[in-house]
């Protein structure tokens, strides 16, 4: 009979390794179904397994060891454990060495290896192939991605390091170790940029005092992080991160915190935080920080998070350059509030001042929509109010939704500061409408009378096409064009549509009549306001 | 096979002026042709183009034909524009095989003209099937197909004449023997004497008549179409016709015995002659004749240059339906 | 469902659009009283009557070269060669006259004409054994179906005789007894969509009729080893479903093209081009073609089975491919 093997669990999406942290059984002890066999741990906590079959224990995986998850990490029963079991596919030794020697300076790889290394911006000759025939495959750099730290120190270091007297050296493990790597991979791969803002914090000291009446356990922090949360929900083109060239927008606010535990430095992850009363927050950030110190954080409590706020005031620190955590666009340090000199209406007084350094992924946010968001959260913090803290910024949803549920043909908007620009959002899509700069704009994009016209080409396009399906006509292009006059009130609007089709003119002017009854964009126009739809045919020539 | 209607002087005087402008007009393409101006790209006709014509005075204006690549007499037959053929040649607007096929393949499919194969005698094989098309959509109308005795050699000859006569399709299948297969004398490529012969082997009538006499030419073709519209068949028509030229523009026919007094032979002064004799044409109704032939050369000319290049596209275009 | 075999759903397919449009005639060598030398065209001489159903000489040039002709002045010839091969044989015809006599003339005339030609198979030497699709492909002004299922064989034949161009259509010899479900009422399979046999992410096989067969049989037994391949029949050669192929490599990273033809300058060998050219950078391990090494198809049936892929080479190719 086969023994019964012990997986390295997969504890959370983000999970690729973890540690054997103390076996609770000794190899080749018998154990029961049930038993407490190991602890193991991840970047974030612990977990302890029990055993899912009867028979002795055989350890494969040591103690303080750290192994790909789905490793077998030990086997119970009583056949013999067989060689080999132990190595995980991804830390396999090549087979055959790269022959570089022959070819210098040219490095194999496959087109997909070489692709997938420019976007992780991995050097491909630091990598060793797996495969047999001595190419880099894709495998081998996503694995590299992956890991995405140097086994080696860098040269230069090392050789600073043998001219000065080594104490001790000590194996990075468990959480140090992947902090370290984590860390490591954030620094290379996202480009920071950090903005600095002074925030006068004697309101948010007011509210606190104002509020700590109610809620007995109100930090700073957590107004920080309720604002932050508010504030990034209005700014959801921040709300993303950037893999393989594509911007990836997440739906709803997850703010994660940094919380020092028995076991380091762990994040949990307010969900939906936009859509919590302070009241409310507070009671999950409590949870949370319980649930880290006892190493109990479940995956759902844990990053990637929107936007993590650190705050290291207690320390007395005013200002730093932090590191976003991976996966995540932005980290809001918070600095000490201390007593600063400041000129108020042209006399220097003393205010209780506190410093937000919040690093951006610059892939993400470029200065200006970085800028929105230190603005608008220095702006909120100034000015917070005890009364919408303590309100469900949503109604609709009075528990905690990390999905905004907007219908079709509903749309929010957000306009922030004294910019013309207005982000729109429905379900799943964003985009932004605002002026050219000679109308006061910074055309960040299309001015609402030329998105309209959008719309309503799109729109009588599409019903051409509607109608043409329940016809059975086919139409192989469609191409569109619209025209209002360019200043002041729209009192006409041109269209002309350049239909591809081998189908009859006569047919096609059948569609036209039925497309501008089913364009109910055109619907929305005042009847004064004059329309006109040219159709102009083009008989295909290819198949 | 009895004989047909003959010909009325209304007919053969328009023989005669459709003949006058097809030799001028290819003269003038082999000027424009030697000047530079257009590619080489004719197998000039003169000498055949009375018999083509005649033959084509035999059919209705709601008949089709196929043809060979001997001149453009044909295309003028049936009122082909003369500026649209040089717009073939020079790759202009106008061109009736948009710069695809150039005046080898004039095209003009409402005036019965269906176009040529590149390859020789290719359209044997097309025409049964536009008689095929012809007997079960358009019964009571034809399709002749012009060849040369040179493609009567190849193999779509035996297939397509042996499948037309099996399904008595209304084809008829009029062979321009001029003697040459562009330089090889038919007495050396071709074993029976006449191409007619065949017919034998098809089980189909074979006339073989003078080319050179428009009236004779009338007269079997105005028999094989009545036969075809009647339902009976094919017949294969032979017509012994003068190549005056050579096989394309600069063809200096180094190979032919018969260069010094082929001109002799050349049917056109001949019907001018006749009609003269007859009195139906006096020598100003001559001179008239030709001056508005070179007036309608002049003026396509003029036409085809005022025409702009077909676009670069066009290249790209007509591949499918 | 019904379940029709190949050879029914392509004697439905012609029976249906004869009945359809009177436009529609059939001919070729023994198609009519014999029912075709396959007995695909069985009865449809009893429903339509000699006028549009009937049998020709061997004379494969005017059986093509009439089909032009008529398809110009109107009809919609269906024209069965008897082999697949003979698109040589009637090489003007179809190359020239099919494919080019309408861009010789400008666009004047439009080419209704399908050529149905039974390609594959084994025993019948090198003449009349092969599967010429890569010539038809080759050329312009030719659209090329290549059906591998019942289905496909009916609607893509009932596409065909409706299309204004000249389609060549291969059946595949072997597969004429396949049984397979053909739904009821109108089938229509559009021409220029490939179809995804069977999803999988360890490599692509693109394979269509005999080689469709064998690659189903393979991946079959690959999947129980765990390999999970993808198959991707392309259904038509000409139009050619670039895209479906090319989003199936961006998830697989590798392809193998298994053709019942000569491996040189053959459809894999056009599929190759195209993924470097368009896909190079999705591509993970070296493209591979199985094919008939270039060699005629001899008559012996093991000989044959020397030559042609197997389930095993195709097996052995991406175990190779994927270890």
């Amino acid at each position: 009979m086969q023994n019964t093997k012990v997986l390295m669990p997969k504890l959370g999406q983000a999970m690729t390794e973890g540690v054997v942290m103390q076996w609770h059984r000794k190899d080749g002890e018998r154990v029961a179904a049930g038993d407490l066999l190991v602890t193991v741990e991840t970047d974030k906590a612990t977990y302890d397994l029990e055993a899912t079959a009867s028979g002795t224990l055989h350890v494969v995986v040591p103690e303080g060891e750290e192994v790909p998850i789905h490793t077998v990490i030990a086997e119970i029963g009583d056949a013999p454990v067989q060689a080999g079991t132990a190595s995980a596919p991804p830390a396999a030794e090549p087979v055959v060495q790269p022959q570089k020697a022959s070819r210098p300076g040219r490095i194999l790889a496959s087109p997909k290896a070489k692709r997938l290394a420019a976007e992780h911006g991995i050097d491909l000759s630091t990598l060793t192939p797996s495969s047999a025939d001595s190419v880099l495959s894709a495998a081998d750099v996503e694995r590299a991605a992956e890991n995405a730290v140097a086994d080696q120190p860098p040269a230069a270091a090392a050789h600073i390091a043998s001219r000065r007297t080594e104490r001790e050296r000590h194996p990075l493990t468990g959480i140090r170790k992947a902090a370290a790597r984590r860390v490591q991979a954030a620094w290379q791969t996202i480009p920071h940029i950090v903005q600095m803002v002074d925030v006068d914090a004697s309101g948010l000291q007011a509210i606190r005092e104002r509020l700590r009446t109610d809620i007995s356990e109100l930090t700073l922090n957590d107004l920080i992080l309720s604002a932050a949360a508010r504030v990034l929900a209005g700014l959801p083109d921040l709300n993303g991160t950037v893999e393989n060239e594509e911007l990836i927008l997440y739906d709803g606010v997850d703010i994660g915190f940094a919380v020092d535990s028995p076991r380091g430095l762990l994040v949990p992850v307010i969900r939906g935080a936009h859509d919590l009363s302070i009241t409310q927050l507070v009671r999950e950030r409590q949870r949370l920080v319980e649930a880290a110190r006892a190493g109990q954080l479940q995956p759902a409590d844990r990053g990637p998070a929107s936007l993590t706020v650190s705050n290291l005031g207690m320390f007395g620190i005013r200002a730093g350059t932090p590191v976003i955590n991976l996966g995540e666009p932005i980290l809001v340090f918070v600095g000490a509030v201390e007593e600063r000199p400041v000129v108020h209406n042209g006399q220097i007084v003393a205010r209780p001042m506190l410093t937000l350094s919040i690093a951006y992924d610059h892939r993400v946010a470029d200065g200006v929509a970085a800028s929105r968001l230190s603005q608008g959260l220095k702006e909120a913090l100034e000015d917070l109010d005890s009364k919408s803290l303590l309100e469900i910024p949503n109604p609709q949803s009075p528990t905690p939704s990390p999905q905004e549920a907007l219908g079709k043909r509903e749309v929010r908007s957000v306009s922030a500061g004294g910019r013309y620009a207005v982000q729109v959002r429905s379900h799943g899509h964003v985009w932004s409408l605002d002026e050219p700069a000679s109308d006061g704009g910074e055309d960040t994009g299309p001015d609402p009378v030329t998105a309209f016209l959008g719309a309503l080409l799109s729109c009588m396009t599409i019903a051409f096409k509607a109608a043409a399906r329940r016809r059975k006509i086919t139409i192989e292009r469609i191409a569109g064009h619209a025209k209002a006059p360019p200043k002041g009130q729209v009192k006409e609007i041109a269209l002309t549509l350049a239909v591809w089709s081998a189908a009859s003119e006569q047919d096609l002017q059948t569609l036209l009549e039925r497309a501008k009854r089913g364009c109910y964009v055109s619907g929305l126009l005042k009847p004064d306001i004059r329309l006109t739809v040219e159709l102009v045919r083009h008989v295909p020539d290819a198949v | 096979m009895k004989k047909g209607e003959p010909m009325d002087q209304e007919q053969l005087v328009r023989v005669y002026k459709t003949s006058e402008l097809a030799r001028r007009f290819e003269a003038k393409i082999v000027e424009l042709a030697m000047a530079g101006e257009l590619p080489p790209a004719l197998h000039v006709g003169a000498g055949q183009e009375v018999a083509q014509i005649a033959a084509i005075e035999a059919l209705r204006p709601d008949d089709y034909i196929l043809y060979g690549h001997r001149g453009v007499a044909y295309m003028i037959a049936r009122g082909v524009s003369l500026a649209d053929m040089l717009a073939d040649m020079a790759g202009k607007e106008g061109a009736t095989s948009r710069g695809k096929g150039g005046v080898m393949h004039v095209v003009d499919v409402p005036k019965g003209i269906l176009g040529e194969s590149g390859t020789l005698g290719g359209s044997f094989v097309v025409s049964v099937g536009v008689g095929m098309a012809l007997k079960r959509k358009q019964p009571d109308t034809v399709v002749t197909y012009f060849f040369g005795d040179g493609t009567a050699n190849r193999g779509p000859f035996h297939e397509a004449l042996n499948w037309a006569a099996v399904q008595k399709l209304p084809c008829i299948y009029f062979c321009e023997n001029n003697g040459f297969a562009i330089s090889m004398p038919t007495s050396r490529s071709t074993a029976v004497e006449n191409i007619a012969d065949r017919a034998a082997g098809y089980n189909v009538p074979g006339v073989v008549v003078d080319g050179n006499d428009p009236v004779a030419v009338y007269e079997v073709m105005e028999q094989a179409v009545a036969r075809a519209r009647a339902g009976h068949g094919p017949t294969l028509i032979e017509a012994k016709v003068t190549r005056l030229q050579g096989h394309y523009v600069a063809d200096q026919q180094e190979y032919r015995a018969d260069i010094d007094t082929v001109a002799e032979k050349d049917p056109l002064p001949k019907l001018q002659q006749t009609l003269c004799d007859r009195g139906i044409l006096t020598q100003t109704d001559v001179d008239d004749i030709q001056a508005d032939a070179d007036q309608q050369v002049e003026a396509a000319v003029a036409a085809m240059r005022a025409a702009p290049l077909l676009a670069p596209e066009v290249a790209l275009q007509d591949v499918y339906a | 469902m019904p379940t029709r075999t190949y050879s029914q759903a392509i004697n439905d397919a012609l029976a249906e659009e004869m009945q359809r449009d009177e436009n529609v005639i059939l001919y070729g060598q023994d198609v009519a009283v014999w029912g075709g030398i396959f007995k695909v065209t069985d009865g449809l001489l009893e429903k339509f009557g000699p006028d549009r159903v009937f049998d020709t000489p061997i004379s494969e040039s005017v059986m093509v070269g009439a089909g032009v002709g008529a398809a110009s002045m109107g009809l919609r010839p269906v024209v069965e060669l008897q082999f697949a091969d003979f698109v040589i044989t009637a090489g003007d015809e179809i190359f020239f006259k099919a494919g080019m006599w309408r861009y010789m003339h400008g666009g004047a005339h439009t080419i209704p004409l399908v050529v149905r030609a039974p390609s594959g198979g084994s025993g019948f030497g090198p003449e009349h054994s092969a599967c010429p699709e890569a010539f038809i492909m080759h050329a312009p002004g030719l659209l090329c179906a290549v059906p591998s299922t019942p289905e496909d064989a009916k609607g893509l034949l009932k596409q065909a005789i409706r299309l204004d161009n000249p389609v060549i259509y291969f059946e595949h010899k072997l597969l004429y007894q396949m049984r397979g479900e053909v739904p009821d009422g109108e089938v229509l399979t559009p021409f220029g969509k490939a179809v995804v046999r069977r999803e999988g992410e360890a490599v692509t096989l693109v394979a269509w009729q005999g080689m469709l067969r064998r690659a189903l049989a393979a991946a079959e037994r690959l999947s129980q080893e765990g390999i999970e391949v993808e198959i991707v029949d392309p259904r038509t050669l000409n139009p050619f479903d670039r895209e479906t192929i090319i989003e199936s490599v961006k998830k697989t990273g590798a392809c193998i093209v298994v053709e019942e033809a000569y491996r040189t300058l053959g459809v894999g060998a056009e599929i190759g081009a195209l993924l470097v050219e368009e896909a190079l950078p999705y591509l993970d391990k070296p493209f591979k073609r199985l094919a008939i090494p270039d060699v005629p198809i001899p008559t012996s049936q093991h000989l044959v089975d020397a030559i042609v892929p197997s389930v095993d080479d195709i097996y052995r190719a991406v175990k190779d491919l994927v270890d």
